[in-house]
């Protein structure tokens, strides 16, 4: 077996790819995502960030502005299109709290 | 095949499951499919994107998505949270070749320097385009669903006053306050543990937090007239509209960074310990726990096993017949799983989307590395800016606190706090 140390398993992003991109002047971590595609499959960083920010204090850098995690944006959990296109389906029909509850809930 | 050695040996239970067709094992109720696999000794699940390495199941818990699989004609269920139904279809997804092929050895080759994808084939366009498409043809996330599989369900809106999200030892401490003291409380909880305790509700994941919309959502895995009931199939969309929001997520288990950390085989110590306890296994004592020192100390006792090592320890990582060796400067050790014991890591993703503020910690008190949800001295971390602004409140492991008997102290001082701030507003509290 070919060793690799993987930091992101979900996009295949090693040690070395996130040295290169070190390398390559990128010193925080949205940029070394952005530069190596770590942390953007299904994992969605919850697998490879940590270990990111620990190699980034090993390799000296550690400015406040390096140790900020990316953007979170949703899905923070698994979801199937299905049942979100569902709820735009329906999102019409959603009662506001200024309106009157009811939905087919009460 | 070659004989599969067996990392966990547990009792038959009643529930006949098939992978790729072939019977298995029978699996205990509340097994889920990675449980059913480790005790199958059947840890590649699929390939890499990239170097197509074979992989497995890591985190063992819903976190790291490595282990999706094909349930009855649907692709892409997180084999460590789908449990095992009677007659279940289990198809490995996204495998082609023979199971221990590495073509990395062949990527090496090609590109002794090193394989860059930002200058590979992108230009000329035309080359571009051919390589984009053969790289689709090779990787993605499985074939589209059976014809016959019909995912429909009603979304669900609720407008508890308090919602809690995480049923962790901090959250349920918050729940029971906050039920006894009569609030309308309701915590919310991605897995689905066989006893799920009254008033939670369990196989139900906040996925997002919309500012902009004044709102939460879920995905329920259960059929909205039966939500206690966790199924593969039967999910809806939950919509939550509280006026507090309870973050009691809790840590998880990121990798460690040691070579060949990406093996099948390869998982992690507390998603490991759940799974024992599901089946009801014996793990094999040969297993080897690597980690730093406290932490890899305190999952080896967990685990009852001999073997730890530090990462700096692991000189090379390398599958052995249907083992893993790792070789160390003192010699070598073959495990049917080298077991990972990270410092856990908060989950602050979903506090972050709802605008509470994180700072990165590194140290033993608190005992994590990652980032913690920042808060003031009663546990408010904030408000979700919007039409209806939401009050947010963090416990237990988000906030740093992975002591169980602190977690739950500060739990319940946060939940008195919460409870003056609703009396006190004219909430839905009592009088």
């Amino acid at each position: 077996m070919t060793t690799r140390t993987f930091i992101c398993r979900c996009e295949d992003v090693t040690v070395k790819d996130c040295d290169a991109a070190i390398e390559a002047g990128f010193e925080t971590i949205e940029e070394i995502k952005r530069f190596t595609g770590m942390g953007t499959g299904p994992c969605q960083g919850r697998e490879c960030m940590v270990p990111l920010c620990t190699l980034l204090q090993e390799r000296g850098v550690e400015g406040s502005d390096a140790l900020a995690p990316f953007t979170a944006r949703p899905p923070a959990a698994q979801i199937s299109l299905g049942a979100l296109a569902d709820g735009a389906r329906e999102s019409t029909a959603i009662p506001t709290p200024t309106s009157s509850p009811e939905g087919e809930d009460s | 095949m070659a004989h599969n050695h067996r990392p966990i040996r547990a009792d038959e239970g009643d529930r006949r499951w098939t992978l790729d067709g072939r019977p298995m094992r029978r699996a205990r109720e509340g097994e889920t499919v990675t449980d059913a696999l480790l005790c199958a000794g059947e840890l590649a699940l699929t390939r890499s994107a990239k170097y197509r390495r074979p992989r497995g199941a890591y985190c063992l818990r819903g976190d790291c998505g490595s282990c999706l699989v094909r349930v009855d004609g649907r692709p892409n269920a997180p084999a460590c949270t789908t449990k095992i139904r009677d007659g279940m279809r289990v198809e490995r997804q996204n495998l082609h070749g023979p199971d221990g092929a590495d073509p990395t050895a062949l990527v090496d080759r090609v590109f002794a320097g090193g394989f860059d994808h930002h200058r590979f084939m992108v230009k000329p366009r035309i080359a571009n385009e051919l390589m984009q498409t053969m790289a689709r043809q090779l990787t993605g996330l499985g074939r589209v669903p059976d014809p016959e599989v019909q995912v429909r369900g009603t979304p669900e809106d609720l407008r508890p006053t308090v919602l809690v999200i995480g049923a962790g030892a901090a959250g349920l401490a918050v729940h029971e306050r906050l039920a006894a003291a009569g609030v309308d409380v309701l915590t919310v909880e991605r897995e689905a543990p066989s006893r799920a305790p009254a008033g939670i509700r369990a196989a139900t994941a906040v996925f997002a937090a919309y500012p902009g919309e004044s709102l939460f959502a879920a995905q329920c895995r259960a059929p909205r007239e039966r939500p206690s009931e966790a199924a593969v199939f039967g999910e809806h969309l939950v919509r939550l509209r509280p006026e507090h929001v309870v973050f009691a997520t809790g840590t998880r288990e990121p990798l460690l960074t040691i070579p060949n950390n990406d093996l099948p085989g390869v998982v992690a110590a507390s998603g490991l310990r759940a799974s024992l306890e599901r089946t009801d296994g014996a793990l094999d004592p040969r297993c080897v726990v690597v980690g730093p020192a406290p932490y890899a100390a305190a999952r080896a006792r967990e685990l009852k096993l001999a073997t730890v090592l530090a990462p700096s320890q692991v000189r090379a990582l390398e599958p052995r017949g249907s083992q893993l060796r790792v070789t160390t400067d003192d010699g070598h050790h073959d495990a049917p799983l080298v077991i990972l014991a990270p410092p856990p890591a908060p989950a602050h993703e979903l506090p972050v989307m709802a605008g509470a503020k994180v700072q990165f910690v590194d140290a033993q008190e608190p005992a994590c590395v990652g980032f913690v949800v920042q808060r003031d001295h009663t546990g408010h971390a904030g408000i979700m800016e919007g039409p209806h602004p939401i009050h947010l409140w963090a416990v237990g492991g988000v906030c740093g606190i992975t002591d169980r008997e602190r977690a739950i102290e500060d739990s319940q001082r946060v939940a008195r706090t919460i409870l003056a701030t609703i009396t006190s507003t004219g909430g839905s509290a009592p009088p």
